[in-house]
């Protein structure tokens, strides 16, 4: 295989010409003495059935009149044909009636009379058998025994013949062949060689002429048209490579400007992330700034909800205080009166007579019989304690009055603390109960200005809220309330506290015949800082506001307007109460 | 001594020989056995006109004229087919009376009669007798014997004028032909 590969283009044409020559040449040739030989076979057997038939039809009348010479005669015509070796006729009994045989020594045999028997093809001899016929009856057969001798002869003949004639056919055509190949494979054989020509030298101007106009000119014709371009291509490239080394020389020059614009824009950079990193630091502590501030905020926030957490329980503790101070100031009073009587005690004349005594220690009986100072002494110590025990009476009576008060400032302080404590819880809570607290709580003002306190209360539902958010409230509006009766300054101040339930809602309303509100300062009211009343913080209401909102319900106001009275409703769900 | 052992073997084989053709033909009775068959064969190797049958189906009559020589041998006959038609026997008394006879057999006595008439034979009537000189006296074929077998000699010109044809292989069977 290698060998081929090696080989050059002509041999491996010629090898392959030849190869197939060979091929065509040698079958045509078997086939031919195959032919040849079938057909030879097939012309003796016809030969040797129209012989038989002669015979069978000549031999019909020798059986019939039972003519052996006749029959005899008959066979022996048969010399005449070169190839037929044995001939007999065997009668309808098998019997042997009579034969021929070309060469005496050849013991063959006449074959068993067989009617279905025809021919037979062997090696050496070819059989025919004819039936004797007489009037349509087989009367007996007739075998001519033709011998392949000659025929083989000849097939041996025919093949030397063949393999001669191959021979020389074979010559002729790998000569023919090579001369052909010569004409077709020159031009790419001088084609190969310029080419060599041409990458050796790097000689490009070296051109082929054009022999023929067939694949091979195209060919030739392609190359000479490329070895062009390539010298075109080499110009250009000449061209080109002088641009390109100005080009270079230039390019280099500005890679080195490039160069130190490099280096700048390198120290800019660093520059940069430097300024960066400073900004992140500059961020995070920003952001740790933020965050202070925003825990900050937060606590600041969370101080405001104190403020005004503690503002609510100041007003309670206003309202605890201001009830505290009243009854303080009875207090006050009692101790004043107590302080007063003790200080008017006749106790001085008391010791004006235990020095006077002291003075008459020796005639102590004598001074109060005789001494017209010492007679006044049983007198004065009557006189003496009939004081005292006017004083004692009064003492008491002040320090009952102060007791009293004192037992309601504990009152009222355990009320508050009742309160205390319990912020932020929910609870079921009587209404009713917490507006009684809220009066109580308010009480002392409301007696000190002869206030009329006039209640409806319907019967309502325990609601679920933080008891001391509504009680701030409630204590909220009735001091509120209050106050407005102050200063209205009516003779019959009366407070109304309705209890109502509606639909979804318990509401409670604290009305007042007081100062009323005027229409400009109804929408200020509940803004947060908004007071009317000297010594009022001005987050009462705002506070109120947002803790009935928490609860879920609302505060409302109306007024007729200046001097008209105010009232004040409190709504709280019902619908939203848990199961307790 | 070997030429002398050869000859007497060859002399006793041809005794022997001779001995049993003798033995096969001496026998009357086969010899009209074989003529019968020979009758009926030469009837097959004949082209028989168009007119010598009356029908497709007419039968192939065999006459024998005077003395029968062949006893019993002829209704063997009687068994087999010519050209597929059935084969008769009938015994003329009179000479005149042949016609739709296919072949006429002419015993001994009978041949003076014949002689007579042969020149004025009805057509397409094949005349066969083993009378010595039949042949040559107006009649077709003739039985004769050669070296002691039965063969025949025909004469051709007697039969074209009765119209009667032989297929060529009879011809070449005939021991002579005139």
């Amino acid at each position: 295989m290698s060998l081929i590969k090696k080989s050059s283009i002509k041999n491996k044409l010629l090898i392959v010409y030849i190869a197939i020559t060979t091929i065509v040449l040698a079958s045509a040739l078997i086939i031919s003495v195959n032919f040849q030989v079938a057909n030879s076979k097939k012309n003796i057997i016809s030969g040797l059935n129209i012989v038989g038939e002669i015979v069978a039809d000549r031999a019909a009348a020798s059986l019939a009149f039972s003519d052996v010479e006749s029959a005899n005669s008959n066979l022996r015509t048969l010399r005449s044909h070169d190839s037929i070796v044995y001939a007999c006729i065997r009668s309808v009994e098998n019997e042997v009636f009579s034969e021929y045989s070309a060469d005496v020594e050849t013991l063959i045999k006449c074959d068993d009379y067989n009617e279905g028997k025809s021919i037979s093809v062997g090696r050496e001899y070819i059989d025919v058998y004819k039936l004797i016929l007489l009037e349509g009856q087989a009367i007996g057969t007739v075998q001519v025994k033709a011998s392949l001798e000659d025929l083989n002869g000849q097939t041996i003949e025919s093949i030397k013949l063949s393999a001669l004639i191959f021979i020389g056919l074979m010559v002729v055509a790998a000569y023919v062949s090579g001369r052909v190949l010569n004409r077709i494979i020159e031009p790419i054989t001088q084609l190969k060689e310029i080419s060599q020509k041409v990458t050796d030298n790097n000689d490009y101007s070296l051109r082929m002429n054009k022999t023929s106009s067939d694949e091979v000119g195209v060919l030739v014709e392609s190359f000479n048209k490329m070895l062009d371009q390539i010298l075109e291509r080499d110009r250009a490239l000449i061209e080109e490579k002088d641009k390109a080394e100005i080009s270079a020389k230039s390019a280099k020059k500005y890679a080195k400007e490039t160069e130190n614009i490099n280096v700048d824009l390198e120290n800019e950079i660093r520059q940069r992330a430097k300024i960066e990193e400073e900004l992140q630091n500059l961020n995070e502590t920003l952001e740790d700034k933020v965050q202070a501030r925003t825990v900050e905020l937060e606590e600041l926030n969370e101080k405001i909800g104190g403020i005004a957490r503690s503002a609510g329980m100041a007003e309670v503790a206003s309202g605890v205080l201001h009830n505290v101070g009243n009854v303080l100031n009875s207090v006050n009073v009692s101790a004043s009166v107590i302080r007063e009587q003790v200080r008017k005690t006749k106790s001085e004349n008391l010791s004006r007579l235990v020095a006077m005594l002291d003075e008459n220690k020796g005639n102590i009986a004598n001074f109060i019989e005789n001494d017209e100072k010492g007679k006044q002494i049983p007198k004065f110590l009557s006189l003496l304690a009939g004081q005292l025990k006017e004083e004692k009476k009064n003492l008491y009576e002040e320090l009952d009055q102060l007791s009293s008060n004192i037992d309601h400032i504990k009152n009222v302080i355990s009320m508050q603390q009742s309160y205390a404590g319990s912020y932020g819880v929910r609870e079921k809570v009587k209404i009713s109960g917490l507006v009684e607290d809220a009066l109580k709580i308010n009480m002392q003002g409301i007696n000190q200005y002869e206030i009329q306190v006039i209640k409806e209360y319907e019967s309502v539902p325990m609601l679920y809220v933080d008891k001391h958010k509504a009680l701030q409230i409630i204590i909220n509006l009735i001091s509120n309330a209050k106050y407005a009766l102050i200063d209205g300054g009516k003779e019959n101040k009366a407070i109304c506290v309705i209890l109502k339930k509606n639909n979804s809602n318990v509401s409670i309303e604290i009305k007042d015949n007081g100062i009323g509100i005027a229409p400009n300062d109804m929408s200020h009211l509940f803004e947060y800082g908004f007071k009317k009343r000297r010594g009022g913080h001005g987050y009462g209401l705002h506070h109120s506001a947002l803790v009935a909102n928490e609860l879920g319900g609302k505060i409302s106001v109306s007024s007729d307007g200046s001097g008209k009275g105010a009232s004040f409703i409190m709504t709280i769900p019902i619908d939203e109460q848990p199961e307790a | 001594m070997r030429i002398a052992f050869l000859t007497r073997i060859l002399a006793i084989a041809f005794a022997l020989a001779t001995l049993f053709s003798n033995a096969v033909y001496a026998d009357a009775s086969r010899e009209y056995q074989l003529k019968a068959a020979y009758l009926l064969n030469f009837a097959r190797f004949i082209y028989w006109p168009m007119g010598s049958f009356s029908s497709a189906e007419a039968e192939f009559n065999i006459c024998v004229y005077g003395e029968n020589p062949f006893g019993e041998n002829l209704e063997y006959l009687l068994s087999k087919k010519v050209q597929n038609r059935s084969i008769t026997v009938n015994y003329k008394e009179d000479i005149n009376n042949i016609a739709g006879c296919h072949i006429l057999f002419v015993g001994e006595s009978g041949k003076e009669d014949f002689y007579r008439i042969s020149s004025t034979m009805p057509q397409n009537i094949l005349t066969v007798s083993d009378i010595e000189g039949f042949g040559s006296k107006g009649g077709m074929i003739e039985f004769i014997r050669v070296d002691n077998k039965i063969k025949f000699s025909i004469n051709v010109t007697q039969s074209t004028k009765s119209g009667i044809k032989y297929r060529s292989q009879l011809l070449e069977v005939a021991e002579n032909l005139r």
